[in-house]
């Protein structure tokens, strides 16, 4: 049994006929199954609570990044398969990274049922699939409970379950693994830049970051800070991450990122 | 962003770490993977793999390693279960036992050397605690051809 799980902007009138022709193409393929809208009202744990009672098989999102971490954040709780179908302006990175393409295709993806079973990270009690982004810190941060890496100065700190880490120099992005039992916790230091060369000189490429790959992080701030976990804001002065191997099955396409 | 090849995706698969000038590493920092630092370690650094350590970084910390290729400064006891390079601009204050060992002209080193035993990786805990003995419970310098290379290493050590 599958479950659609709609976001709220689907449903908007620019995305109709896309959403009609995927609504067409599940059906032709048999894979049409119960839909939720997501609205202001509506709990998405309990949507997901719900569907898992009625024996839900296969949930996916339909949506953007931000639908994905939503469910995301529940779905790690329950046992079922994820999937997903981009639709709308974006941004799509963590339906990119699975090899899912936009609209139609999707749903043939989807059809094809190619499943891997990936790590799901865990920032205090939230779940994340693609990374956990913490803004510019020099906060000192326990890595498996065995060293501390300490920021000399300013690094946007960003933890990677299924992310871009790095770019190469001729542009190609390296990928972190969702299959490894690792999180690779990147410290990419921001340029130093004044305000005038911002204005008047070239950009200069970025420093080079620090790349750990961790098991569990702890991060103790003074005040609360706004992290950013697969497109969703969470506010917390206190974060615990950790890795869950092998946690969930996700559908993904021949263009996917990892092995 | 994404390249559509499968490539990209399998550069970053192999686990890696690099600490970057940008921070400091503080305790007893172990890695299954490669290690390459560039910046500033205290405490202590063990890897199954190789490790670089980079011209401009500050070590002080024991350090096991497969292989290694050192060009910083190292303050503490380095142990290699393969071979070491060391750089010309390398800097180490410590012993050092390795199987096979490679000196650039202009490395420093003040410290012990054992270079030449077989250090099994499953006896690594009773390989650190002969080091750490006096020289009495120092196992024998192997003594096999002298080559230009060791000959430099014994004046280095009686400097």
């Amino acid at each position: 049994m599958y479950v659609y799980v709609y976001d709220g902007f689907v449903t908007d009138k620019k995305h109709e006929k896309l959403l009609s022709r995927v609504e067409t193409r599940l059906t032709d393929l048999g894979i049409s199954g119960r839909v939720e809208r997501l609205t202001m009202f509506k709990d998405i744990g309990e949507i997901v609570a719900d569907a898992a009672l009625q024996g839900c098989e296969t949930i996916v999102a339909v949506g953007d990044d931000g639908t994905v971490g939503r469910l995301i954040d529940v779905v790690g709780m329950h046992d079922m398969s994820f999937g997903v179908i981009p639709i709308g302006d974006g941004p799509h990175e963590i339906a990119a990274l699975l090899g899912v393409e936009e609209g139609v295709e999707a749903c043939n993806i989807l059809s094809r049922r190619v499943l891997h079973t990936v790590d799901l990270g865990r920032v205090n009690d939230h779940f994340f699939l693609s990374s956990v982004r913490i803004p510019r810190t020099r906060a000192a941060m326990s890595c498996n409970g065995q060293y501390s890496v300490i920021p000399t100065e300013d690094n946007e700190v960003r933890v990677c379950n299924l992310a871009p880490m790095t770019v190469s120099d001729d542009g190609a992005a390296a990928i972190s693994s969702p299959r490894d039992g690792f999180l690779q916790t990147v410290f990419q230091p921001s340029p130093r830049r004044g305000f005038f060369s911002k204005l008047f000189r070239p950009a200069e490429p970025l420093p080079p970051p620090t790349v750990v790959p961790v098991r569990t992080l702890s991060v103790r701030h003074s005040q609360p800070v706004t992290v950013i976990r697969d497109g969703q804001r969470l506010s917390s002065s206190v974060l615990d991450i950790s890795i869950l191997p092998k946690r969930l099955k996700v559908i993904t396409g021949k263009t996917r990122k990892f092995e | 962003m994404f390249k559509n090849d499968r490539e990209t995706a399998t550069v970053a698969h192999e686990t890696e770490t690099v600490i970057a000038p940008s921070v400091r590493v503080e305790g007893d920092f172990v890695s299954e993977g490669n290690v390459r630092i560039e910046g500033e370690v205290k405490g202590s650094i063990s890897t199954e793999r190789d490790l670089v350590v980079g011209e401009n970084s500050k070590i002080t910390a024991g350090v096991q390693a497969r292989n290694a290729v050192i060009a910083g400064e190292l303050h503490g006891n380095l142990r290699v279960y393969d071979r070491l390079e060391l750089a010309s601009t390398a800097r180490i204050h410590g012993d050092i036992q390795a199987k096979v060992l490679s000196v650039a002209p202009g490395a420093m080193m003040k410290g012990q050397l054992i270079i030449g035993l077989e250090v099994p990786v499953q006896e690594k805990a009773a390989a650190a605690a002969s080091v750490d003995e006096g020289a009495e419970g120092r196992p024998p310098i192997a003594r096999g051809p002298r080559s230009v290379r060791e000959k430099k290493i014994e004046e280095l050590l009686q400097q």
